[in-house]
């Protein structure tokens, strides 16, 4: 890691009772970062946020933020604010009553306390709305809401506990938008939770990837889908086709492997030669073509179409190979029908391959 | 109701069972306006004289009196114990939990009668004089197990990410307690409030062990049952403190449910 992050959680574990909800984290978050912490729900993402806005303490390991250790210091005190998944506004105060909840410690003369009101309010265009009741109001102006009484704390660090989780679909894609350009007009560090893996590619700068507890991998969406550090990683963001493979032999610095339903692929050797025999090789949907007859420059197999689905601008097809049990997925721009009963080849892209072991 | 009709069994059932239930209140009304103070049919005639006596009656404004002080201040401090108690329960795992929810419980199911002896027994051992205090301290302990159950609804009702918003917004402990926690418990506490006063007003057992010349209402009511003419008397007086309860149990239940939506929000 290069000099001190902003936030660095340092080897941070939790124990609950026998269980260890996080395992030795170790992340570095840079300022004004928009950073997404992705995985299954029990992976201890949540477990992790909690801890960095102190309502966990960590059973051991240590948090940094701008070069402050946190241990001991209770939510009230930290440079932290959260908009919860709940997003926890209160039932009995107005719109504005609620983000104005946490000036009151900040000694504001009415008319700057106003000001900050009305600017929190406008940064999430709920100015019109100030003397509603949350129960007057719809899931998505609760979240934005919670959004604003959590900003006009003008924290270091906004945390957010899968705040679009209970939207639907259509205004959680605005919300997605919306949330990306108020992270950048107001530059501050998001550390964002969500079990959602599409939510986290399109928003985050950096992802940590986390499964049991453990963080699986960190690094940029597109680092995290294209180059996937293990087959959990690689199987729970996007859509992966895995192919069991025996090693055959090297060529040129890269080891050609022998798929069953796809037979010879050029893997490069990114890892040395440490690659024990039984092996996966993994390719995405996008990455495979179906063509009508077999090319002559690159090697095919013929396939049979098992089922189409068409998503409207892209469709996705299974179809079977010859010594592979599973179907093959295709994703392919929308085009003709498929299901004629014509012959099919299936062509994987050069460099499409990534290979793991068979765990 | 519409389309599918009942059982004609089931209506007879439901009648007689709330006759049964509500038939001796009933008389209790009637008599009180009887012009007789014999409680025999037919009716010969309807008075409000007994109404008029009993308001004439010192002995009842001083009972009355030592009731209202000993509801208001057990409700009170019953109510108090169990918004504390339920505050811990609800929102803490500790050893013991378990454990402490059902002694606060318990009660409820002691039989009256043992809590009072084992009460009196204790109290003048410890060197209590029998007086109001002595009641007090005696419905504040039937008491908390209802203000504890009325509160621990109420808490296992609202998020306890609102608590958590408070303190990650700048509030402690207390400003949280205070500016988030209180408003919302507030129907609760005035529910556990009206209960509690109710529980105490009526209860005969306890006070009629642990008050010594202070008598409360029903202990009052109870000597009075020992004139025959005094009876129409205390008929009327039955009426008035039932009409008084259902009110109050109305507007206690009317509390309840006016809290209970906005919490879930």
């Amino acid at each position: 890691m290069e000099a001190a992050p902003f936030i660095l959680i340092d080897r941070v574990s939790k124990r609950f009772g026998p269980v260890l909800a996080v395992d030795a984290a170790e992340i570095g978050i840079g300022r004004g970062e928009f950073f997404s912490l992705l995985g299954p729900s029990g992976c201890g993402k949540t477990t992790l946020l909690r801890m960095l806005a102190g309502f966990e303490a960590p059973s051991e390991g240590e948090i940094w933020i701008d070069g402050q250790p946190m241990s001991g210091v209770p939510p009230h005190h930290r440079p932290t604010n959260m908009v919860f998944q709940s997003y926890a506004v209160f039932p009995h105060l107005s719109v504005e009553q609620n983000v104005a909840y946490g000036l009151r410690v900040e000694r504001l003369t009415a008319e700057e306390r106003r000001r900050r009101v009305r600017e929190a309010l406008e940064l999430v265009h709920m100015a019109a709305l100030a003397d509603r009741r949350p129960h007057q109001l719809s899931g998505g102006q609760r979240q934005r809401v919670a959004l604003a009484r959590a900003l006009i704390k003008r924290p270091k660090v906004l945390l957010l506990d899968e705040p679009l989780a209970a939207l639907d679909k259509k205004l959680r894609e605005e919300m997605q938008v919306e949330l990306r350009q108020l992270q950048r007009s107001v530059g501050i560090t998001f550390v964002f939770v969500t079990h959602d893996q599409e939510e986290a590619l399109a928003l985050s700068d950096r992802i940590a990837v986390m499964f049991e507890g453990r963080i699986a991998q960190i690094g940029s969406p597109r680092a995290i889908y294209e180059r996937p550090a293990s087959r959990a990683v690689g199987a729970f963001i996007g859509h992966m086709n895995f192919f069991p493979a025996e090693l055959r032999g090297r060529e040129n610095g890269e080891l050609i492997l022998d798929c069953a339903g796809l037979g010879a692929i050029a893997v490069p050797d990114r890892r040395g030669s440490a690659h024990a025999a039984p092996a996966l090789v993994a390719i995405r949907p996008e990455r495979l073509r179906l063509v009508r007859e077999p090319p002559a420059d690159v090697p095919a197999v013929p396939v049979s179409l098992v089922s189409s689905a068409f998503l409207g601008e892209r469709s996705h097809h299974l179809v079977r190979a010859e010594g592979l049990p599973q179907p093959i997925l295709v994703a392919a721009q929308s085009g003709d029908a498929l299901e004629d009963g014509r012959p099919l080849w299936l062509v994987a892209e050069p460099g499409a391959a990534l290979l793991f072991p068979d765990d | 109701m519409i389309g599918r009709r009942g059982n004609p069994w089931l209506a007879t059932y439901v009648i007689a069972g709330v006759m049964l239930l509500y038939a001796p209140i009933a008389i209790l009304f009637l008599f009180s306006f009887n012009q007789t103070h014999y409680l025999a049919f037919p009716i010969t005639g309807l008075t409000f004289d007994w109404y008029s006596r009993m308001s004439e009656n010192a002995g009842l404004f001083t009972s009355l009196r030592n009731s209202l002080q000993v509801g208001w201040v057990a409700s009170a401090v019953a109510t108090m114990l169990g918004l504390l108690g339920a505050k811990a329960t609800t929102r803490y795992r500790f050893p013991g939990r378990a454990g402490s929810v059902g002694l606060i419980m318990a009660p409820l199911v002691i039989p009256e009668i043992i809590l009072g002896t084992s009460l009196l027994a204790f109290l003048l051992a410890a060197g209590f004089n029998l007086t109001l205090l002595t009641v007090t301290l005696g419905h504040i302990v039937i008491c908390t197990p209802y203000a504890f159950a009325i509160m621990t609804s109420r808490f296992a009702g609202f998020d306890p990410s609102l608590e958590e918003a408070s303190l990650d917004l700048g509030e402690n402990a207390i400003g949280t307690f205070r500016r988030v926690t209180l408003p919302l418990v507030m129907p609760g506490i005035l529910a556990s409030l009206l209960l509690c006063f109710l529980i105490s007003f009526d209860e005969f057992l306890l006070a009629f062990f642990l008050a010594g010349t202070d008598q409360t209402l029903p202990v009052f009511m109870y000597s009075q049952l020992r004139f025959p003419k005094k009876l129409p008397e205390v008929l009327a007086l039955g009426t008035c403190i039932i009409s008084a309860s259902i009110v109050l149990l109305v507007i206690a239940e009317l509390l309840r449910r006016r809290g209970a939506p906005a919490a879930q929000d």
